[in-house]
């Protein structure tokens, strides 16, 4: 049973989204259930923290008189539940939420104002959140994750090509099928991470086995799958050759 | 030459020199402020005493035959009470502190050694006995005529350069110790400088130091020239940075002139309310009031929260570029979103460098979306526990290959393009706390540059 929680200033706005989230629960027969409805930042927190576990999160952004808003909220709550479901529910003049979803992985927001866009908002989500919570249960997928600066970034191992160390020291590019990342870290402390399915076939570049699509022996080349080269060294042909048989 | 002789002549000279003082004292720290009578009686003295003084130290110094001593002891000796005299010149006339009145000193000390080896050029090259009448008549005819008219030349050189003024500009910004101490050793290092010359000249008629003095021009030359361009480019930056207000003034007053516009409707659609209102019909005044927030945030509402937005840019620049870009994109018909949460200070990445990163992911984004239906660019820059994230999102149409995306010359938009994200790379290089940051995501080209500090 997931809980839910509602954070909203307005009274008269905060008991509409309960009645709603009750009933829309009721009739569609979800598992979940509205455990705190509060204007007070403070007092979720401490219901988040004694529940321990994944919560589905409606948020005000601009909380008046309150300690803090509801940015700040969200990342108090993804330090305790760091894969709950954050959604804001804010005034049109608030939004920024490019900003709410990098950095705490908001999953949606509704306009408030208008009741039925509201609730139509509201049901969206709900739906949503069970098609992730079903998709999740059938994946198994394993992600590399990796911290640049103030975010981490979950990347799916079978779409990472290799890791390259640029130029500068201590940094890191890591070049994907979808995604090319810069981050500071020691190719070698990877290696040993990351394990078997990757290897280091040269001093610049560790490599995803798994994505190798032809080996250029003359130029000494990796050929990746999605088209990209990286160099292997002239001590690693053997293995390399072994490997791929 | 008795004593009284030579003190007579000295006192001629030294009122030359005084004068040559106080003249270019006035051209070089303005004008002495009149205070009354007292103070202007109290300049007369000062300058007399140091004229009385100096020539009595001067004869002083000839009769004992100090101008003998090695190394010119007894010139740099003279030359250090020459320049304390005129410190106390100074402090009577201006009344400035000791340190501010020092430079003065050593720059009047310099200028006047400037006249006289200007002179000396001209002079033959010997020296004078001046118990021989003949000779004593050339020396006191340099000494009284070709002195004060050198004198006279480098005053209105220092006029006419208007050293004056740079010397103020130079004075208010308060030199430290160390520049005062090596200008206190004018005299000695000058004496070094002369030997120096002297001891390097070669046999065929060569001197290391002619070089030195001529990679000392070419430096001011250089230095002339970068100053120059300096300020240009500062010129230039004030002029982008006024016309980046401009817009921005222009945008706040489309801004009012929609609100009074939305003001006028707003006056009618509550009249019709109250028209409805009397009759009880809910159902109305519901898609009333539903209509009319809709309108709202239509008509001012996506402007109030821009501008909102960019008062969260606290870099002057970086605030030019986006309204700048923002315009473009509005005339453009591409429809966007700017998201600045947390103010905007600033980051290490020097501002002209950042600008161009900025602009070039900013430009790639709009070169996309162009005259395509339903693009979006998603603009996000956002401030977080002292490091900065500037996000730039937008529809992807064409894909890329996305390896070969940020490779010299290549670009999804044909020939001899592909160079904008290159250069980025290229820029962030220099910084190692910027990380570069590309993505494909359900259907969106993301860019992310972050910077840590």
């Amino acid at each position: 049973m997931l809980p839910v929680y509602i954070c909203e200033d307005d009274a008269v706005l905060r008991s509409a989204q309960r009645r709603f989230l009750e009933r829309q629960i009721l009739i569609e027969g979800l598992d979940m259930e509205v455990v705190l409805c509060s204007g007070h930042p403070e007092e979720l927190l401490q219901a988040v923290e004694a529940s321990s576990g994944r919560g589905i999160y409606f948020l005000d952004v601009e909380l008046k008189g309150e300690s803090m808003d509801g940015f700040s909220l969200g990342q108090e709550i993804r330090k305790l539940d760091s894969r709950g479901f954050i959604i804001y529910v804010t005034a049109f003049a608030d939004l920024a939420f490019e900003t709410f979803r990098y950095h705490l992985e908001a999953l949606d927001y509704i306009v408030k104002g208008d009741t039925e866009r509201m609730y139509a908002g509201i049901r969206h989500c709900l739906k949503v959140i069970t098609e992730r919570m079903c998709e999740e249960n059938k994946q198994e997928r394993s992600f590399f994750s990796v911290k640049v600066m103030d975010v981490v970034k979950h990347i799916p191992v079978d779409e990472i090509m290799f890791f390259e160390t640029a130029g500068r020291t201590h940094r890191i590019e890591l070049h994907g099928k979808n995604d090319r990342i810069d981050f500071i870290g020691s190719i070698r402390e990877l290696e040993k991470e990351l394990g078997e399915r990757f290897l280091r076939v040269h001093r610049a570049y560790l490599v995803n086995m798994a994505q190798i699509a032809q080996l250029d022996l003359k130029n000494r080349e990796i050929l990746m799958q999605n088209g990209e080269r990286c160099l292997f060294s002239r001590k690693m042909k053997d293995l390399l050759l072994e490997k791929l048989r | 030459m008795t004593f009284f002789e030579v003190l007579c002549a000295n006192l001629l000279s030294f009122s030359a020199v005084a004068l040559f003082f106080a003249g270019t004292a006035i051209l070089l720290i303005g004008p002495v402020p009149y205070r009354d009578k007292r103070h202007r009686y109290a300049v007369m003295g000062a300058l007399i005493s140091y004229i009385i003084i100096l020539s009595l130290v001067g004869t002083v110094f000839y009769k004992t035959g100090m101008f003998g001593w090695p190394y010119n002891g007894g010139e740099i000796l003279l030359q250090y009470v020459q320049a304390l005299g005129c410190l106390l010149l100074l402090r009577v006339m201006y009344r400035k502190p000791y340190g501010a009145t020092l430079g003065a000193t050593i720059f009047l000390q310099v200028a006047y050694d400037f006249g006289w080896n200007l002179e000396e050029v001209f002079a033959p090259d010997k020296f004078y006995h001046l118990d021989n009448l003949t000779e004593r008549r050339e020396y006191l005819f340099y000494e009284w005529v070709a002195i004060p008219l050198a004198l006279v030349f480098v005053a209105l050189l220092l006029y006419k350069l208007g050293v004056g003024k740079l010397y103020r500009l130079w004075e208010r910004k308060k030199p430290g110790a160390g520049v005062w101490i090596f200008m206190s050793l004018y005299p000695v290092l000058s004496q070094m400088m002369q030997e120096l010359v002297k001891r390097s000249e070669k046999s065929q008629d060569y001197n290391p130091l002619t070089a030195i003095i001529f990679l000392l021009i070419i430096y001011m030359i250089f230095m002339h020239g970068a100053r120059e361009e300096m300020h240009r480019k500062q010129i230039e930056e004030q002029q982008v940075s006024l016309q980046q207000q401009a817009v921005y003034i222009e945008n706040l007053e489309g801004l009012q002139r929609e609100m009074r516009r939305f003001r006028h409707d707003f006056k009618n659609m509550m009249a019709g309310m109250y028209i409805q209102a009397r009759e009880g019909d809910l159902a109305s005044i519901q898609s009333y009031i539903q209509e009319m927030t809709a309108d709202f945030d239509m008509q001012v509402g996506s402007q109030i929260r821009m501008m909102n937005q960019l008062a969260n840019i606290r870099m002057a620049e970086v605030k030019g570029l986006f309204l700048e870009k923002l315009k473009e994109m509005q005339a453009q018909n591409i429809s966007c979103e700017l998201e600045v949460l947390k103010p905007f200070e600033g980051t290490v990445i020097r501002s002209t460098d950042l600008c161009r990163c900025l602009g070039i992911l900013l430009d790639n984004a709009m070169e996309e979306v162009q005259g395509k239906e339903g693009g979006k660019i998603y603009i996000m820059v956002s401030s977080q526990n002292g490091g900065t994230t500037f996000r730039v999102k937008n529809t992807l149409y064409s894909s890329p290959d996305f390896p070969r995306v940020g490779t010299l010359g290549y670009s999804t938009k044909g020939e001899n393009r592909g160079i904008g994200l290159a250069n980025y790379k290229k820029i962030l290089q220099e910084y190692e706390q910027a990380l570069p940051v590309t993505a494909m995501q359900e259907g969106y080209f993301i860019q992310e540059l972050k910077v840590s500090g």
